[in-house]
């Protein structure tokens, strides 16, 4: 089949949200959909699928108006035997009904045996728990993102073998997967894309699947390489204002890009007696558990994690493994049970006044970036204003304040651009402009808590390289990610810590 | 023919674009205009066929009551961000226990009845009056204005803590904070100012008709039970008291005459301007106020 | 829960300790302050058929004083100088009004709790009832938004500017009567939004004078459809409702092949007292704002106090707890105006406990115990 070209335009009645210019992708082949985020990927994805909520918009496809679009007889067959995975699954649980009456809903209650997909998903983990996780409500912290993701996922696959009955059908499903893999560590992500395409192989439906994760792409060529002729890689890319085109990424470049990092070799073999900007105990604790440091992934003897002056220091732990936590404890933002710890002369420990930080620490002696820029950034305020009033060491004037611009994008800076709403801007602007507004205070340490997240491979190149400028400058980092690949290939090995459960003793 | 025919099509069309692009999706300024539009047709039908002494005191009683809506809202914009500003220190510098006590006493307001609260408050300012304390209309009228905001800035208070909380709870607080922002900047500037001014000025629409509705309830309330029994000092006019009025009363009465005898209904405009006119005013701004604060709802997706 | 229960309790007492001091501190000073007439005075101040301002009438009292204790002429003087003294203090202001004081005694105790019982029952019906027309009323606005009925007034504009031909006289008629069918529909539809927005004294003095005590079914249809209560709650309601209906697990529910045409929702399920849409998205939308609104009745209830009090005191319903209130305040009997204000204190309180535990019990339900 070959491929099919869509022109999708949402408005609302100020303002072109996005108009996608050949929205494009095979029938019955798996297309990667990547780019920045903010860029429509998602808006464009649920349009398409049919499933967008009109509500104040007005939206076209291929000139069609909506409503016909909706009810036309393919893309009607591709929603119903398809499946839309969406992304941030917490929002998209039902609060009051538990898992398992959520995946027995709808068209799903057809199929009452599911346990053998859970038992897929959740790999090795005992029936018995994954029941009792099915009896619970939707909340916050429990169950945790990767298990409500998971059972998401399970509904998809549930769809999937419906299909198994009609398979006349199959070839016209669409699944639709929005960043299914945010919520997951790798070794679970892995699975699911190993069953993903097992269930690809038999049925061969259409999958579209969204995200920003480009080291999926190392995962395919690692150990799915029988697949890859049928597996698309494209990105959307902005063109001017709201319009995006669709177009080819080339797997390749990412992939030999990656070969070409090397980590610098680490500058000087580790010394206590150098000053030290963040020094932390072997281990700490926060809401009962007690977790702790060690050099590698399979060590049991706990070390002290120790950044010195222009140092870049990666810390890994699973998903929802306390690498956040740990910042904000770092940050005074979070109390906790026990932890001590040496930031740049001082020495804080779990009892420490919370007025410490907002008079010595923040902003003069250290900094963070937060994960999700565009929550970071007052989206309602101008790019100026989210600056104004920074306590810099020299007074910042809009004048000053171009010239860094101009050095973060490569370019020279509209004077316009200041005055633009922080929300209406893409999510690779939103995040060097999260980084840059972290790194021009000139703080001994920045923690940077998932700097790549939501960029595009041109942005991931950009941050990176900015990052290291300032590393050369005499700043130290503090760097948590669970973009590991590109982080391994970036930062000596010496200086990655793990972090994990504290062994018990 | 056909020029006629074209000017009064590109009429017809530019009603029709100004009527369905600026006003029928902005529904909170479609009526704002209908509202004024209605109030400015009353009042110069009045003109014409309300005796002088009644039309000036529908002018002023509407004047008035408009006018301690109006302060209602400044007294209560000023009480909430203070007391917003003073809870917000209070539990950041972990002062437990103040900010408990505070929070009790706010609940306390709460429970109290708002017409309750107003009357007591009235009913003190009446004393006051009746011992000579305070003589001039402006007091009067800060006075009262101030009863009201007190039992009615409560709702601001709570939105604006909850939009506080809101953001509190996302990172672009922390983020700001880490970064070595003051407090003051982010709270006012950040959150309440450039994130919440649309929801403030949402809530300050529906506390004007909360303002109008108990002042002239009380006002109403007070005029018929203090003109039955006990001598009054008198308050300033406002469309409350003038409802109370004997003949507004017998006015509003011939609405229920006139649904019986439908003969009747003519003498409505002419005869039974004064109460008829006061209780629409009253009415009709309730009406509009709540239709306006919906669309601005709705505009901004609130 | 603990603490707010706490709270709650704490506020109770320390406001039934200050308020009950208050009253008896200000019982016991009005005692002294009881204007006193001559004991042999008294059997006559129940004469209201004679009015003392009267020469004839005071000269026909005399006679009749005369007449009935012919052998005391110095002591029907007397009676009849005492009585003018009293009228003149009547008159004054000031003594008028202890002419009115009142104090808590048992009888009045007695009478005030009926007052009290009445009054709760008005309330607690009245919410019951505005609380079941609110949900349905919010349900029935979303159910027909959704199903893309447009409002009186723009279906009028949409019928003007369509323009179609009229050449014949009857499509002519068929065009116009449409027409004003439409302006009566959306003219009738502003009279009724006027009506649910006018202060209940506006309506109730637009059909009669003078309401008592015998019309408690009128004083409930005021309390629901007056004051604007309705109409905002419903307003209240059906946002929550839009702002369920944007959330993700209604994407969820949707791609999960849920029903999720509007018009096959009837109009019995909407009037349901206990609504349930089974198999329809509606049924996750309505669910979940449903739990989000047992929040909002504490507003509605003390709203609901707010517009009874209105009531009872603007239309003069005699026996009724808070007219009597209004009254007493306006004679300066405070110690009973402290007395029913703590009554409605303890409504209002009593309400706000239900509503936490309701929370409460609700939202523990969704917990992960």
């Amino acid at each position: 089949m070959s491929e099919i070209k869509y022109d999708i335009t949402i408005a609302t009645t100020n303002r072109t949200l996005v108009d996608g210019q050949n929205f494009a992708f095979t029938p019955g082949k798996i297309t990667f959909l990547l780019g920045e985020s903010g860029i429509g990927k998602t808006l464009l994805s649920k349009a398409f699928f049919g499933i967008l909520d009109e509500e104040g918009l007005t939206i076209t496809i291929n000139r069609q108006a909506y409503q016909d679009y909706v009810k036309s007889r393919p893309i009607m067959s591709m929603r119903q035997n398809g499946f839309f995975v969406f992304q941030e699954p917490s929002t998209h649980l039902n609060p009051l009904l538990t898992l398992k009456q959520q995946l027995n809903e709808g068209t799903l209650a057809k199929l009452s045996d599911d346990d053998g997909i859970l038992d897929d998903l959740w790999h090795k983990t005992g029936r018995e728990v994954v029941q009792k996780i099915l009896n619970l409500y939707p909340k916050p912290y429990r169950p945790s993102g990767g298990e409500k993701q998971r059972i998401l996922l399970a509904m998809a696959f549930k769809k999937m073998a419906l299909l198994r009955q009609k398979r006349r059908q199959s070839k016209r499903a669409l699944f639709v997967f929005d960043e299914p893999t945010g919520n997951l560590d790798d070794a679970y992500r892995n699975r699911f894309l190993d069953i993903l395409f097992e269930q690809y192989r038999q049925l061969g439906f259409t999958i579209l699947l969204i995200t920003h994760d480009y080291s999926m792409i190392s995962e395919i060529y690692r150990r799915h390489k029988n697949i890859i002729n049928r597996i698309e890689f494209k990105e959307l890319t902005r063109i001017n204002g709201a319009a995006v085109h669709m177009q080819p990424f080339s797997a390749e470049r990412y992939l030999s890009w990656l070969r070409e990092q090397h980590p610098p070799a680490a500058l000087h073999k580790k010394q206590t007696s150098r000053a030290s900007v963040l020094q932390i105990k072997q281990s700490f604790s926060v809401y009962d558990r007690r977790f702790s440091f060690y050099s590698t992934a399979k060590s049991n003897k706990p070390v002290e994690l120790c950044i010195q002056k222009g140092e870049m220091v990666y810390l890994k732990a699973p998903s929802g493994g306390g690498k956040t936590t740990l910042a904000k404890i770092v940050m005074g933002l979070q109390p906790a049970q026990n932890i001590r710890f040496n930031l740049a002369g001082l020495t804080l420990t779990e009892k420490s006044k919370g007025g410490i930080w907002p008079k010595y620490i923040w902003g003069k002696k250290a900094v963070m970036a937060f994960q999700h820029a565009d929550e970071a950034l007052n989206p309602q305020a101008t790019v100026w204003e989210n600056f104004r009033g920074l306590p810099a060491t020299t007074s910042l004037t809009k004048k000053t304040f171009k010239k860094h611009l101009n050095a973060v994008f490569d370019k020279n800076i509209d004077e316009r651009f200041m005055d633009n709403k922080a929300g209406l801007l893409s999510g690779g602007q939103k995040q060097r402009i999260n980084l840059l507004r972290a790194l021009l205070l000139n703080t001994d340490l920045v923690i940077l808590d998932e700097p790549l997240n939501g960029l595009d491979f041109n942005s991931i190149r950009k941050v990176l390289s900015i990052i290291h400028q300032k590393q050369k400058q005499g700043q130290s980092f503090l760097i948590i990610s669970h973009n590991e690949e590109i982080f391994d290939h970036f930062v000596p090995r010496t200086h990655i810590y793990y972090l994990r459960h504290a062994v018990k003793q | 023919m056909k020029i006629s025919d074209s000017i009064y099509l590109r009429g017809i069309n530019r009603i029709k674009s100004f009527w369905g692009h600026t006003l029928y999706p902005q529904k909170d300024k479609l009526w704002l205009v209908i509202w004024i539009t209605g109030i400015l047709l009353l009042i110069w039908w009045n003109a014409i066929f309300l005796n002088r002494p009644a039309f000036k005191r529908l002018l002023t009683g509407f004047g008035n009551t408009l006018f301690i809506a109006s302060l209602v809202i400044v007294f209560t914009l000023i009480l909430s961000w203070i007391m917003t500003w003073f809870l917000y220190v209070l539990r950041h510098q972990k002062k437990r226990w103040g900010f408990m006590s505070v929070t009790f006493v706010l609940n306390l307001i709460r429970s109290v009845p708002q017409i309750v609260g107003i009357l007591f408050a009235y009913v003190a300012v009446q004393g006051m009056l009746y011992r000579g304390m305070i003589s001039s209309d402006v007091n009067i009228f800060v006075l009262t204005a101030l009863a009201i905001s007190l039992f009615i800035f409560l709702e601001v208070v709570d939105l604006m803590q909850e939009r506080i909380r809101y953001f509190q709870n996302l990172d672009f607080y922390n983020a700001m904070r880490v970064c070595g922002f003051t407090d003051w900047r982010i709270i006012n500037f950040h959150i309440l100012w450039k994130n919440s001014r649309i929801h403030i000025l949402n809530k300050v629409i529906s506390v004007f008709g909360m303002a109008v509705f108990l002042q002239c309830s009380v006002d109403f309330i007070i005029s018929v039970g203090l003109s039955t029994q006990v001598s009054a000092v008198n308050l300033p006019t406002t469309l409350g008291s003038l409802l109370a009025n004997i003949d507004s009363k017998q006015d509003i009465l011939a609405i229920g005459y006139s649904l019986s005898h439908p003969g009747y209904i003519s003498n409505l405009f002419f005869k039974h301007l004064q109460g008829l006119s006061t209780a629409f005013i009253l009415v009709f701004t309730l009406l509009s106020v709540f239709k306006i604060s919906n669309g601005f709802a709705d505009r901004y997706r609130l | 829960m603990k603490h707010t229960f706490n709270e709650h309790i704490l506020s109770i007492a320390l406001v039934s300790v200050v308020l009950l001091l208050g009253t008896i501190v200000l019982n016991q000073d009005k005692k002294q302050k009881r204007p006193d007439t001559p004991a042999y005075v008294r059997p006559y101040l129940s004469l209201t058929r004679v009015d003392f301002s009267r020469p004839f009438d005071k000269a026909l009292f005399s006679d009749m004083l005369d007449i009935y204790n012919p052998q005391q002429p110095a002591q029907n003087d007397s009676i009849l100088a005492a009585l003018q003294a009293y009228r003149n203090q009547t008159m004054d202001p000031v003594s008028r009004q202890a002419l009115y004081r009142e104090t808590i005694t048992l009888p009045k105790f007695f009478e005030l709790g009926g007052m009290y019982v009445q009054f709760i029952i008005l309330y607690v019906l009245i919410l019951v009832m505005t609380y079941y027309a609110v949900l349905s009323l919010g349900a029935y606005k979303f159910i027909r938004e959704k199903q893309g009925r447009a409002s009186c007034l723009y279906q009028v504009y949409q019928h003007i500017i369509r323009q179609p031909s009229m050449r014949t006289a009857w499509q002519w008629i068929q065009h116009h009567s449409k027409t004003t069918l439409l302006l009566l529909q959306a003219a009738a539809k502003g009279m009724a939004y006027l009506f649910l927005f006018s202060p209940a004294y506006v309506i109730a003095y637009s059909i009669k004078t003078r309401i008592d005590t015998d019309s408690v079914l009128f004083m409930i249809v005021l309390g629901v459809l007056s004051n604007g209560l309705l109409i905002t709650y419903t307003r209240r309601f059906y946002t929550f409702l839009k702002h369920e209906a944007r959330k993700g697990y209604v994407e969820t529910a949707r791609v999960k092949g849920l029903q999720d045409d509007y018009q096959q929702i009837g109009w019995r399920q909407i009037v349901a007292l206990r609504k349930r849409f089974r198999g329809h998205v509606f049924d996750t939308i309505y669910q979940n704002a449903h739990f989000q609104y047992l929040t909002t009745i504490k507003e509605q209830a003390s709203f609901l106090v707010t517009g009874l009090i209105i009531i009872e005191m603007a239309l003069n319903v005699h026996g009724h707890l808070t007219y009597e209130m209004l009254q007493q305040l306006l004679y300066k009997n405070y110690a009973i105006v402290l007395l029913i204000f703590l009554g409605i204190f303890y409504l209002i309180k009593g309400t706000e406990i239900y509503v936490d535990w309701l929370n409460y019990r609700e939202s523990r339900r969704y917990e992960n115990i």
